[in-house]
């Protein structure tokens, strides 16, 4: 595909200090919800706080939740990664299953995964192990003391006979020669 | 390349006893290459539809709905092609269950970028743009052994 | 008259001013001059001004720091992890504040932890490195050790484990040389509160698996492997027989020339270069990997080992 959207950066697949390899890490640090008392487009912020945002952060000690209900404002996520990044979603006229849903992505991304395309879908330190191809891989290591040109090197057998070549042969031998007429002449 | 099926072909009346004797040497030595823990292995592994090539500390973005969770520790098992530096495990499809082990773990599933699917179909007034985020998951894969002797029964088979 | 008869009906129509504009979907032209005030406003100031987390509203430290060691799994002591993340700049600006104040609040600083976290950590990354690449000297061994312990790997590992937001320093944005600071003394935090297994694991999980894609032996630079190696092989008395393999484009810019090592008439290496020389020392370098088991193709470092290694030394008596 052609890089048609210059404005999206195009990156490879990355993990923040090898996340994996040791032990892993939850990748969101902290996450501010910001919503009004009483306006009718928080309704369903109003109501995961209510009722699910306790249960997140219990299962998740290692999220710092801030609220900060503001006033004539429209609710909206600040999710902050380990890695810096920032991810700022409005969550105005959002059901409280959508907001969970969100909140849940967030909790569980490494950072803004919506501001890079992937151009390959894998990464690898080692990408040959039994060793890349070179000119001198399956070169027959006499041809270093042969001397040039030398019959065998030099010998047209890089395919196999041909059905043509096949048929040929098949008719040179049972082709009648010259002498052969000769002979049966003299014998008549 | 050591077959699978190797034991079949020594029960066999056409067999020479070179081969088979040239055929346990070959089996004795990977054998011994597996517990010396010379080489760096990798494999082939089919994981949702797809085939990776997959070796210790490498990173794989699966595209599409996935439920194993973030920090989860996977083994993935359908493993087509097992190889060190010196010799490879060709499974027909699949290498035997208990030889090849190769662990993963989740790090992070999120939406990808914001990708555009547009049909149009010309003089027919048909235009439309969809606009979709697929679900994506990255895995870390931790490790690709060898675990069994070739030829010999699996240790642990589910 | 005909005239106005005939148009009376196009005429106000005629009157009716309609603006001429042309609209389209795309970037509007008031965009780009918007953007490029902004700039110069931004460079009028010199950069863009961030400002530190903690001047945030929403900020809380202590639930902060219990998060922090939630992420890292590991049950620190919380006056231990506030006082690893003081620096001794920022513990210099409350003293002075509090002289005028008059109040007397001591604060304890991080030198005291970093220095023994940072002790710790030597000694724990050289008896692992030791474990994990047996066949390697104590050279090797150590360079790669001060890659690890450097301050560029630290500061990066510190960076990322989100402790740039937590630390209290007197500048901000803080420097890299105060955020290894703040790893050493995390790590001497951990050493106190949990005891050595949990501090090692933890140096092993976040330091060592730095190594992961690496290759081991840009750490060390051997000047002359030729010399090194004919030396290690003459102790063992074997003999060592560097010969021509192959020359491709002899006598033009592209030469390339391949020089095969030979150990008591087996093959041990090969090594491709420019020039004979060069081929010749590549196919030394080869060798050298393949002793110390460093080649690129050798067995992944294991990053899981538990517990802290023994050394070599008390190995080596227990072998004999």
């Amino acid at each position: 595909m052609s890089n048609s959207n210059l404005f999206l950066k195009s990156g490879f697949v990355r993990a923040p200090l090898q996340n994996g390899v040791g032990r892993y890490v939850c990748q969101l640090q902290r996450i501010v919800l910001k919503f009004c008392k009483s306006h009718g487009g928080s309704r369903g912020m109003r109501d995961f706080i209510e009722q699910d945002l306790v249960d997140f952060a219990r299962d998740n000690p290692s999220v710092v939740v801030y609220l900060k209900p503001r006033r004539h404002r429209s609710p909206v996520v600040v999710a902050e990664y380990l890695n810096g990044d920032r991810v700022w979603m409005s969550m105005q006229n959002k059901t409280q299953s959508e907001i969970t849903k969100w909140i849940e992505n967030m909790r569980t991304q490494q950072g803004d995964l919506s501001a890079v395309r992937l151009r390959k879908y894998q990464y690898t330190d080692h990408p040959s192990i039994q060793g890349p191809w070179t000119p001198f891989t399956f070169k027959n290591p006499e041809l270093n003391v042969a001397k040039l040109p030398n019959p065998k090197f030099g010998a047209n057998d890089r395919l196999p006979m041909s059905a043509t070549e096949q048929l040929r042969i098949m008719f040179e031998k049972q082709r009648i020669s010259k002498e052969e007429v000769k002979e049966e002449k003299k014998e008549e | 390349m050591v077959l699978g099926g190797i034991l079949s072909r020594l029960f066999s009346q056409d067999v020479s006893p070179n081969v088979v004797k040239e055929t346990k040497e070959v089996i004795n030595t990977c054998n011994k290459l597996i517990e010396d823990r010379v080489s760096r292995n990798f494999a082939i592994v089919h994981l949702l539809g797809k085939q990776w090539r997959v070796t210790d500390g490498d990173l794989l973005v699966v595209e599409g709905h996935w439920p194993p969770n973030i920090g989860d520790q996977i083994r993935l098992d359908k493993v087509l092609l097992a190889a060190t530096k010196d010799f490879s495990l060709i499974g027909r499809p699949l290498v035997q269950p208990g030889l090849v082990n190769v662990t993963a773990t989740v790090i992070s599933k999120g939406l990808s970028h914001t990708k555009t699917h547009f049909k149009k179909k010309r003089r027919k007034q048909y235009m439309k743009i969809h606009f979709q985020r697929l679900p994506q998951t990255m895995l870390r894969i931790n490790n690709v052994e060898i675990t069994n002797r070739i030829n010999e029964a699996p240790k642990n088979v589910y | 008259m005909a005239f106005v008869r005939r148009f009376i009906t196009v005429i106000p129509k005629l009157a009716k001013h309609v603006p001429i504009t042309v609209q389209s979907r795309n970037i509007k032209r008031w965009v780009a001059p918007t953007l490029m005030e902004l700039k110069r406003r931004e460079d009028k100031q010199g950069g863009k001004v961030t400002n530190p987390r903690n001047t945030f509203l929403e900020w809380n430290l202590e639930a902060e720091l219990y998060a922090f060691g939630k992420r890292l799994n590991e049950e620190f002591d919380s006056d231990l992890l506030l006082q690893a993340f003081t620096d001794r700049s920022y513990v210099i600006k409350e003293e002075m504040k509090q002289k005028e104040l008059e109040i007397d609040l001591k604060m304890k600083d991080n030198r005291e932890l970093a220095e023994e976290g940072r002790k710790f950590m030597q000694e724990y990354i050289q008896l692992y490195l030791e474990t994990v690449l047996h066949k390697l000297p104590a050279e090797g061994i150590m360079c790669i050790r001060n890659h690890l312990i450097s301050e560029k790997v630290l500061s990066n590992v510190s960076f990322h484990l989100g402790t740039k937001d937590i630390i209290l320093a007197a500048e901000y944005p803080v420097d890299n040389s105060i955020l290894a600071q703040t790893f050493e003394a995390l790590v001497g935090a951990l050493l106190q509160s949990c005891g050595e297994e949990r501090a090692a694991h933890f140096v092993r999980d976040f330091v060592i698996t730095q190594l992961q894609g690496q290759d081991v032996n840009e750490f060390w630079e051997i000047e002359d492997p030729w010399t090194m190696l004919t030396e290690m092989i003459s102790k063992t008395g074997s003999e060592l027989e560097p010969r021509l393999i192959g020359e491709v484009a002899k006598n033009t810019l592209l030469a390339c020339y391949r020089v095969g090592l030979y150990l008591d008439k087996k093959m041990m290496s090969s090594g491709f270069g420019e020039t004979v020389a060069i081929a010749k020392e590549m196919a030394a370098r080869e060798a050298l990997k393949k002793i110390f088991g460093t080649e690129e193709t050798m067995h992944p470092i294991n990053f899981k080992l538990n517990g802290i290694p023994k050394s070599r030394s008390q190995s080596k008596i227990s072998a004999s």
